[in-house]
């Protein structure tokens, strides 16, 4: 789960994301993404607008509940 | 869990502004897959939701216009904890992935990989058919003159330089089924010349802990850690390498207020949940371990009755812990005497409490003593046998346990028979072939019976000097099946020694490394296999429970399942009809279930026999009747089972064992899932007695230690009365009086010793010395390439020998000092969104955007002495003459002195893309750097697994 800005740890997806990029040599420099939804009940709508990853969907929240057995 | 919420909605951006800019824009996960070729003249898909989308069946109505969905169960193929996944599949194509909220394993949660694993039957980067190389081109063939090319040329390999001269590489990833399989294919072939993954993993895990107390494997379970009261991780990073089973960690920490003590040489994701966190030299395990027992020792608080009855050799222990007093372990591993003085106590006050350890205790020179090291830790705390407690050792690959079970080694047979005349004669019988003419596979009856070459040599076994080697030839074939070459360390040599083979064969779901690292033209054939869910079968988690995979579609493209594979090849070879005698075969397709039959008919030594295809299935069935933390079903249709029926289940399937939940736990009759110490290392030693003394499981009739069982024993007890007319006619027809619990194929001798209580295989003492190994008493060596010149002199390195067909060098590496031009300690480890080699995952969309670029953690102050900048490039050089080309991040996590790479990635070298050598459209999305081209010669002595955890390099700004 992404950790936003936290005093001075940055996550390694932040730091990916944010380093500048001097691909040079190192060839792929395939496009960093916007929102990774690891589940998603509903396809996004055509208001373009993306929901940040983590959301409290259905499924989270029987996990949850199961993981206080 | 750790993620700040308000309202229940995490915020934070996933998307940096600053890297808009740099980019000229937002990218959203949609133009990333499009602009990766994804969507491109992708497979059709049945169903509107874009793909690795979990969704409710429900939800999507118009999606089969009104026909029903099938569900699916199988097991994620990513790790060893076994997550159940749950396909829905819509007239043969896999449109969604649902939970499995009825595992005790993972109740519905995933990591990115196994929420991802749909992918898999959307194959975008999949081989698709049988290619070849020829003058550096990718050329589509036949999977007949696939199959007739290789074997004709294997064929006259064998002819001229022997069958050693082909190497059998096998997989962690074949399920058990097609990994016992592939150890009757090779053995049938007539070479030891086989191994896997367990090898450069967990191998020097099975020895150590093996020869300590009778079974290398984890001892306890992922659910048992709920009963933990403390919990000490080392070299370990669950939080990325086995995700899900936090859920399980976490639980024993927040419920039990269990301490967490990670041991880490950098500042893991793990390690930010400890209680306390250790950080440790690399490569100094032992002087830690026995740093820690010096207070236990000296305040008293090792469990002195659980010693005296049930171990072994533990004064020749205290002896040496005794010179590891706090200065001297400071002196050696970096820790401070006092904060292992809290380690102790909070051990010792916190009982039981569970020990577990991954690659970052295994993969070094001295993994062996390592592992026994932590073994003895836990005897001396007694807390062993006993729920809560335990060595739980996570392994890797998701069936790497059973692929290490079914032998799939270059020294043993399935279920660890071994290689002697007698282990060769056991599984003659099983297989029902004459002995004399498996031997004849064979160039002589002394290779037959002598280790093969591991993989982490296998370069070696092609680029040594033959006269200097313990079989006739060099390795002139060889072949990857499931396994990727830039997990071994030493790449350099390892492209030498590819492009001087004459016949690479790789078979696999994707190309692979192998396709393309070296700058070989031709002599290369890629094989396209089927993945575990285009087939069905079982497999075993970490735990030792067996969970039965179901088919969800068929093998996509023209790729077929490793199982049919093994018989076409068979059948070219000429063996086929003895191979598969007992195996029915449809449409070249062996019966999965006639495997699992067969092995359950002769793997007597670690109880795979009661775990029959329709006891499991019966326990997929009904995985909510489990309690998640017993592991034991109440109720229902599998009442008194352990799920999965962890090994040991004794006897036949009929006999009906619950199997074994953890081991050595002396609380529970045999029959119920008790048990006791192995007797393996005989009655008695220098005068002391290697039984167990007082100790046994509850309602043994035998109320102390004995030996392992043999017929004459049932006989002097009188209980042989107790056989079946049907059970004394096997046993006499094996060896007589001399048959014993492993050879027996009736399963009689187990049953009626299990009936009076008693464990079959013995009830002796663990033994903290193991007298046949390099160093009896583990001790501490210096790693081939230490920046401690000062403590190789006092801990050197073994000498130069010959193991495994092989010289192996030690002390001609460690004598030359390198340190000061390589002067940082260089180690390596896993990342939450790979797994293994990586091609496989990095040809996944859903896990190649979360990871996207190979990197170095470098200390800040390194860095600035280098001119090394966060985010910027850097070079790293090995004294061994590698070099690679990556990303910075400068980050406190490594200690000033270490720098750590991820091992996943392949596909660059020298700082060049190699992505053009790929097959088309079979290259994976994201490529890197192998951090193994910078991985350096070093082996242990035991098992021959490789030195990755610990080396040296240089490094500089780019």
């Amino acid at each position: 789960m992404s950790k936003q800005n936290n005093n001075n740890k940055i996550s390694r997806r932040t730091f990916i994301r944010g380093a500048a990029l001097g691909t040079g040599a190192a060839g792929v420099a395939a496009a960093t993404l916007g929102t990774a939804s690891a589940v998603q009940a509903k396809t996004d709508d055509s208001t373009g607008r993306k929901e940040a990853g983590y959301r409290e969907t259905e499924h989270v929240q029987r996990v949850y509940a199961l993981s206080r057995f | 869990m750790l993620t700040k919420k308000h309202n229940g909605v995490a915020n934070g951006p996933r998307m940096s502004k600053a890297m808009a800019g740099v980019l000229g824009g937002a990218i959203d996960r949609r133009t990333f897959l499009r602009r990766s070729g994804l969507t491109a003249g992708g497979v059709a898909m049945a169903s509107a939701v874009p793909a690795g989308m979990v969704t409710k069946a429900e939800a999507q109505p118009t999606a089969t216009g009104g026909r029903k969905l099938q569900e699916v169960k199988s097991v994620c193929t990513h790790c060893s904890v076994g997550c159940s996944v749950i396909a829905e599949v819509d007239n043969g194509v896999w449109v969604g992935q649902e939970p499995d909220f009825d595992s005790p394993f993972n109740m519905g949660g995933h990591c990115c990989k196994g929420a991802a694993v749909r992918e898999h039957g959307h194959g975008e980067r999949r081989l698709r058919y049988p290619m070849k190389l020829v003058d550096g081109k990718w050329q589509k063939i036949s999977w007949d003159q696939a199959i007739n090319e290789v074997g004709d040329k294997m064929l006259e390999i064998r002819e001229t330089s022997g069958p050693d001269s082909v190497y059998w590489l096998g997989s962690a990833k074949h399920n058990n089924e097609q990994a016992y399989l592939f150890r009757k294919f090779y053995a049938f072939w007539g070479s030891n010349n086989g191994d896997h993954q367990a090898r450069i993993c967990h191998s020097t895990t099975v020895a150590g802990v093996a020869n300590t107390w009778g079974y290398g494997a984890m001892t306890n379970s992922y659910n048992d850690i709920h009963n933990a009261r403390s919990m000490f991780f080392i070299g370990s990073n669950p939080t990325e390498a086995h995700p899900v089973a936090l859920l399980h960690i976490l639980k024993a920490k927040e419920e039990n207020n269990a301490p967490l003590i990670v041991c880490d040489p950098r500042f893991t994701r793990t390690a930010a949940h400890a209680d306390e966190y250790v950080r440790l030299r690399p490569g100094t395990d032992v002087p830690l371990i026995w740093g820690i027992l010096w207070h236990i020792f000296e305040n008293g608080w090792e469990d002195k009755e659980f010693i005296s009855q049930r171990v072994w050799g533990m004064d020749q222990i205290r002896e040496e812990v005794a010179r590891w007093t706090p200065e001297e372990t400071e002196r050696v591993t970096g820790v401070p005497g006092s904060q292992l003085e809290r380690v102790a106590r909070t051990m010792a006050t916190n009982r039981p409490g569970t020990v577990v350890w991954c690659m970052g205790g295994t993969q070094h020179t001295t993994g062996n003593n390592n592992t026994r090291a932590y073994c003895v830790l836990q005897l001396a705390l007694g807390n062993m046998g006993v729920s809560g407690g335990g060595t739980n050792i996570f392994r890797g690959h998701d069936n790497v346990q059973g692929a290490t079970d079914m032998g799939v080694l270059s020294h043993t047979l399935p279920g660890y028979y071994g290689l002697k005349a007698g282990s060769w004669k056991h599984w003659a019988r099983v297989w029902d072939v004459d002995y004399e003419y498996l031997k004849d596979r064979f160039a002589t009856q002394k290779l037959m019976e002598s280790k093969g070459i591991p993989v982490s040599r296998w370069i070696d076994g092609v680029l040594e000097n033959k006269d200097n080697m313990d079989q006739p030839n060099n390795l002139r074939a060889m072949v990857f099946w499931g396994h990727a070459p830039n997990s071994q360390t030493r790449m350099p040599d390892m492209k030498k020694a590819m492009e001087k083979l004459e016949l690479m064969v790789v078979i696999d779901p994707y190309p692979t490394l192998s396709a393309v690292l070296s700058d070989r033209k031709d002599g290369v054939y890629l094989l396209p296999a089927a993945t575990q869910f285009e087939t069905y079968g079982s497999v075993t988690a970490s735990n030792r429970s067996l969970q039965w995979r179901e088919k969800i579609i068929d093998p996509l493209f023209e790729a077929k399942s490793d199982h049919e594979i093994m018989y076409l090849m068979a059948k070219k070879f000429g063996f086929d009809q003895e191979m598969f005698k007992h195996i029915e075969v449809n449409e070249n397709e062996p019966l999965i279930e006639d495997i699992t039959r067969e092995f359950n008919r002769g793997m007597w030594t670690i109880g795979y026999t009661a775990q029959s295809p329709e006891r499991l299935r019966k326990h997929m069935q009904n995985q909510s009747t489990f309690d998640k933390t017993t592991l034991q079903a109440k109720g229902g249709p599998c009442d008194g089972e352990y799920y999965g029926l962890p090994w040991p289940a004794w006897g036949t399937p009929e006999m009906g064992h619950p199997g074994t939940p953890n081991l050595y736990d002396t609380s529970k009759p045999v029959a119920e899932g008790g048990l006791c110490f192995r007797a393996r290392f005989g009655v008695e030693r220098e005068g002391d007695n290697l039984l167990a003394e007082g100790s046994y499981p509850v309602g043994s009739e035998i109320q102390d230690g004995y030996p392992e069982f043999t017929m004459a024993m049932l006989q002097k007890l009188g209980w042989d009365t107790d056989l079946s007319d049907a059970e004394r006619q096997a046993i006499e027809g094996v060896a007589g009086e001399k048959t014993n619990w492993k050879t027996d194929l009736s399963g009689g001798i187990q049953r009626v010793a299990i009936k009076h209580g008693c464990a079959p295989f013995g009830n002796a003492k663990a033994r903290s010395v193991v007298w046949t190994f390099p160093d009896p008493v583990p001790i501490h060596r210096e790693p081939l390439y230490s920046p401690r010149r000062d403590l190789v002199a006092d801990y050197p390195t073994y000498a130069d020998t010959q193991a495994y067909r092989l010289p192996t060098l030690y002390e001609s590496i460690q004598k030359n000092d390198y340190s000061q031009e390589f002067p940082v300690i260089l180690t390596s480890g896993r990342l939450v969104e790979y797994e293994g080699g990586g091609d496989e995952t990095r040809s996944n969309p859903w896990l190649a955007e979360l990871q996207q670029d190979m990197f170095c953690e470098v200390n800040p102050r390194d860095a600035n002495n280098m001119g090394i900048r966060d985010g910027k490039m850097m070079w790293l050089h090995s004294p061994e003459g590698g070099k690679v080309l990556v990303k910075a991040m400068v980050t406190e996590r490594v200690a000033p002195g270490v720098a750590f790479m991820p091992y996943h990635f392949g596909g660059h070298h020298d700082g060049e893309s190699l992505r053009s050598k790929y097959p088309e459209g079979a290259d994976p999305y994201v490529l890197g750097e192998s951090a193994n081209t910078c991985g350096t010669y070093g082996y242990d002595s035991v098992t021959q697994m490789q030195e990755t955890k610990v080396t040296l390099c240089r490094i500089e700004a780019a």
